[in-house]
């Protein structure tokens, strides 16, 4: 604990310190230095915890509303901190190297403040183990983030995103506090510890549970409440996206699982409830990115898309528990962790990557790019290996969890009575890859295959090293989980086993069935070795010969313009027309013209519309406003009035 | 004996509120609010009960400020600011006696169902009276002097419910006294920027913009 705390106060001091200290090398070194050693500190920590399979506490007494200050490092707590260790690391390297060659450099200190801020405040969400601590992280973590949404408010686009952003993670805040306030009734203070001592005896546990759910589904962002993720991820400054989606967004199925531990296990209708949420969120989410233009929008859809397929794994644990299948309940919990900590990897990788790309070519429309494989091959190697990844394909790591929640889905079919159903998010899952492969055909195609489609991109050049380094870390964590997924079989197990409220944490035999990670690693250990040698082979055959370049898609036309290329549009479209109004995409086809424009179904066909009706009504109320003093008192006189009346007529 | 006087002083009270409703002379408002503060300084020594030393004390603070030292202020203020000596009502004076005799109903009304902790069954209905006859001098007045008169008012009522727990917690009511103070730095706001009307008109701007449209 003490070196979590050491970690923590060097988190809280890479905020505080920079700022008071001379403009120039001092300040940035500072900066590093102060993240890397407090998240490295923490990480160790978590790590320690969750190899030593301790529940480690301490609790601050205090006598204020509110009571006691409890922090603590569990199993769950210990996955998500690592988590947040690590990207609050990389990600901080590479967000200080990339604002500071921004458009405002003079800024990055205030960015590097903030962001320190924020990565302290989701080391605490995930170790408060009291309520009152954890909705201040919560608060604190909901404001630093949307101060660095809005990092470039010079523009109207992203106050609008970080407007729509403040407005949803404070309706899930209020519903936290509306849930916890429920709970904490009967409760005898407000520690996790005993909220979940009072809940075999709590009146509405149901209502409990769907508050749970929405508040913090609201910050994972699955469909229908993701409307704020891709306006804020494409909005924000690329390092900060990362963080978001890596683990900002997790936070909320940390708040999920956090409430199944303390509750036990569910009703068999809330596993049902996140199974085909998460089923919903997956092909939306994925069908929605492959309509995207925005390269950072669609990498926020893609989060949407595996928040739905973490969800998966939740809903089969969740079913395991409310059937009585603990094995299965261990599987799932685990697995949905493991493709939490997965997907933060690969998804911060490929913002990163992309952000480097819209460093160099200041244009996040994949339609203006192209041919940058040749130009910045660094970074196309990163956005690939995060790609591989996220589509799920071995060897790495995407594919391992995965698997997990594929065996999870067949173990599910295996069972006997109503679970079985849980078989048909298997072909889900299964469209879901296959719409995935296509988007990042897609993006990786269009953005780094084929030729340069505007000056801008064909002059731009690689990143340097401090762009690169984090990337390469995330790279080979991607690839050491995909390679060697075995060695973390006992930790995963542990995780859903206290997540599923196994006594034995999941040394005894309902663990097992995260032992099939033997096969999918030997599988990836295979495919690495013949990926290998077929590289090794063409290295030997082509070494000797003259290799000749030519534009692609030159197709030996005498004169090739880059608009010849497939386009995003055109490469996407026939998957996307195949969903109709689903899909939220308008074309427009002309003899000379096609291309594409797409809409959040959610955000501008329901909430906007939506909201244009409520403002109409509280139109009407604005005769109230007359800007008279007395007016106003009448108002106020009116208002204790009617309470001593309503106090009379209460009793 | 005493519990005759007290219930004699409250009705004074409650008569003082009619008469500040319904009095047209500003000069005559501030008698009477003068009055009402010697008379709650009485109260407060017969409410108490036990005559200690800092009920004495008590008593003459509050004498001292609000029956002597703030209306004092207050014509002070009158000539200083050459305001005009009538009250300017927006409501009219019977139409302010009728809201006056509603708020009585509404107050021992209400009072029956306070939580009884008051030995004195007409302290709370006053209290509340006073309160809120204070907020319609505030609501129904034009001029700045006259809602400084409606919040002396006000803080009378909040006085007296304070008087209620002068035993138990003696600094919430010297507190209240202390309260005076804010009355006093208002008036000198209405001398210092010669606020002849209500604060509309000095800020007219600022609040026009709160106004949407």
């Amino acid at each position: 604990m003490t070196l979590f705390l050491v970690g923590f106060g060097l988190v809280v001091a890479a905020a505080i310190v920079p700022p008071v200290l001379p403009h120039g090398a001092a300040r940035r070194s500072a900066f590093g230095a102060l993240l890397v050693a407090g998240c490295g500190l923490t990480a160790a920590a978590a790590v320690v915890a969750l190899a030593g399979a301790r529940v480690i506490q301490l609790t601050w007494r205090s006598y204020l509303p509110g009571g006691d200050a409890v922090i603590g490092i569990d199993p769950l707590s210990a996955v998500f901190a690592i988590a947040v260790a690590v990207l609050g690391a990389t990600n901080g390297i590479f967000g200080d190297a990339d604002v500071r060659s921004g458009a405002h450099p003079e800024r990055s200190t205030e960015a590097n403040a903030l962001y320190a801020v924020l990565v302290a405040s989701l080391l605490l969400v995930v170790t408060a183990q009291s309520v009152v601590l954890f909705l201040t992280a919560w608060e604190l973590m909901a404001i630093s983030s949307f101060l660095l949404v809005i990092f470039d408010h010079g523009q109207a686009d992203v106050r609008r995103a970080g407007w729509i952003y403040v407005v949803a993670t404070h309706v899930s805040t209020l519903l936290l506090f509306a849930m916890f306030a429920l709970w904490s009734g009967t409760a005898r203070d407000m520690t996790f510890a005993s909220l979940a001592d009072a809940w075999a005896g709590m009146p509405n546990r149901s209502v409990i549970l769907l508050l749970g759910l929405v508040a913090f589904g609201v910050k994972a962002g699955y469909v229908p409440l993701h409307f704020w993720l891709p306006p804020a991820h494409s909005a924000s400054p690329s390092h900060v996206s990362a963080l978001m989606s890596g683990v900002v967004i997790k936070t909320g199925i940390y708040g999920i699982l956090r409430v199944l531990t303390l509750s036990g296990a569910p009703p068999a209708w809330f596993g049902w409830t996140v199974l085909v949420l998460g089923g919903i969120s997956a092909l939306l989410g994925v069908l929605w990115a492959l309509a995207q233009h925005d390269v950072k929008r669609l990498l926020a859809y893609h989060s949407v898309e595996n928040i739905g397929i973490i969800m998966l794994g939740i809903g089969i644990g969740a079913l395991g528990g409310a059937y009585g299948y603990p094995a299965l309940a261990i599987l799932g919990y685990g697995a949905a962790v493991l493709h939490m900590v997965n997907h933060a990897l690969f998804k911060s990788l490929l913002f990163m990557a992309a952000g480097a790309v819209y460093r160099r070519t200041h244009t996040r429309n994949i339609e203006e790019l192209g041919g940058l494989a040749r130009r910045m091959p660094w970074t196309f190697l990163m956005f690939f290996i995060g790609a591989v990844a996220i589509i799920g394909v071995p060897p790495l790591n995407g594919f391992v969890s995965e698997w997990l929640i594929y065996v999870g889905l067949y173990d599910a079919a295996r069972t006997v009575g109503a679970m079985r159903l849980a078989i048909f998010a298997a072909p889900v899952l299964a469209l879901v890859g296959g719409l995935a492969l296509a988007c990042f055909a897609k993006v990786t195609g269009v953005v780094f295959l084929g030729t340069a489609r505007s000056a801008r991109v064909a002059e731009s050049s690689e990143v340097g090293s401090s762009y690169l380094i984090p990337q390469g870390v995330l790279a080979a964590a991607c690839f050491a989980i995909g390679l060697l997924p075995a060695l973390l079989a006992t930790a995963i197990a542990r995780v859903g086993a206290f997540v599923a409220g196994d006594p034995a944490w999941g040394s005894g035999g309902a663990g097992a069935s995260i032992g099939t990670l033997r096969g999918p690693m030997l599988f990836a250990i295979a495919l690495t070795a013949a990926i290998a040698v077929a590289a090794l082979l063409r290295f030997a055959l082509m070494r000797r010969r003259s290799i000749r370049r030519a534009p692609t898609w030159g197709c030996g036309y005498p004169e090739p313009t880059p608009r010849m290329q497939y386009t995003a549009s055109s490469f996407a479209s026939p998957l996307v027309s195949m969903f109709g109004a689903v899909s939220g995409v308008y074309e427009h086809r002309g003899a000379t013209i096609f291309h594409s424009e797409p809409r959040d179904i959610v955000l501008d066909g329901v909430l906007v519309r939506a909201w244009a009706r409520v403002e109409a009504a509280a139109l009407r109320l604005r005769p109230i406003q007359q800007g008279r003093l007395h007016l106003y008192l009448v108002y106020v006189v009116a208002a204790v009035l009617s309470c001593l009346v309503y106090f009379v007529v209460a009793r | 004996m005493m519990q005759s006087a007290t219930h004699l002083l409250l009705l004074l009270v409650v008569l003082t509120d009619f008469a500040v409703l319904g009095t047209s002379r500003l000069s005559a408002c501030i008698r009477w609010i003068a009055f009402q503060g010697a008379v709650l300084g009485v109260l407060s020594l017969l409410v108490g009960g036990d005559l200690a030393w800092n009920a004495w004390l008590l008593a003459a603070g509050t004498i001292i400020v609000k029956a002597i030292l703030l209306p004092a202020f207050l014509r002070w203020a009158i000539r200083e600011a050459s305001i005009r000596r009538d009250v300017e009502p927006l409501v009219g004076y019977l139409a302010s006696m009728l809201l006056g005799g509603a708020a009585l109903g509404v107050s021992f009304g209400v009072a029956v169902s306070m939580p009884a902790t008051v030995r004195n069954a007409l302290l709370v209905p006053v209290a509340l009276v006073t309160l809120i006859i204070g907020l319609i001098v505030l609501m129904t007045r034009v001029k700045a002097i006259t809602q400084v008169i409606g919040y002396l008012m006000l803080e009378n009522g909040v006085y007296l419910f304070g008087i209620t727990l002068a035993r138990r917690v003696p600094y919430l009511i010297e507190a209240g006294v202390l309260l005076d103070v804010f009355v006093g730095v208002f008036i000198m706001g209405i001398v210092v920027f010669h606020i002849n009307r209500e604060f509309d008109s000095i800020s007219a701007a600022n609040l026009s913009t709160l106004r949407e449209s």
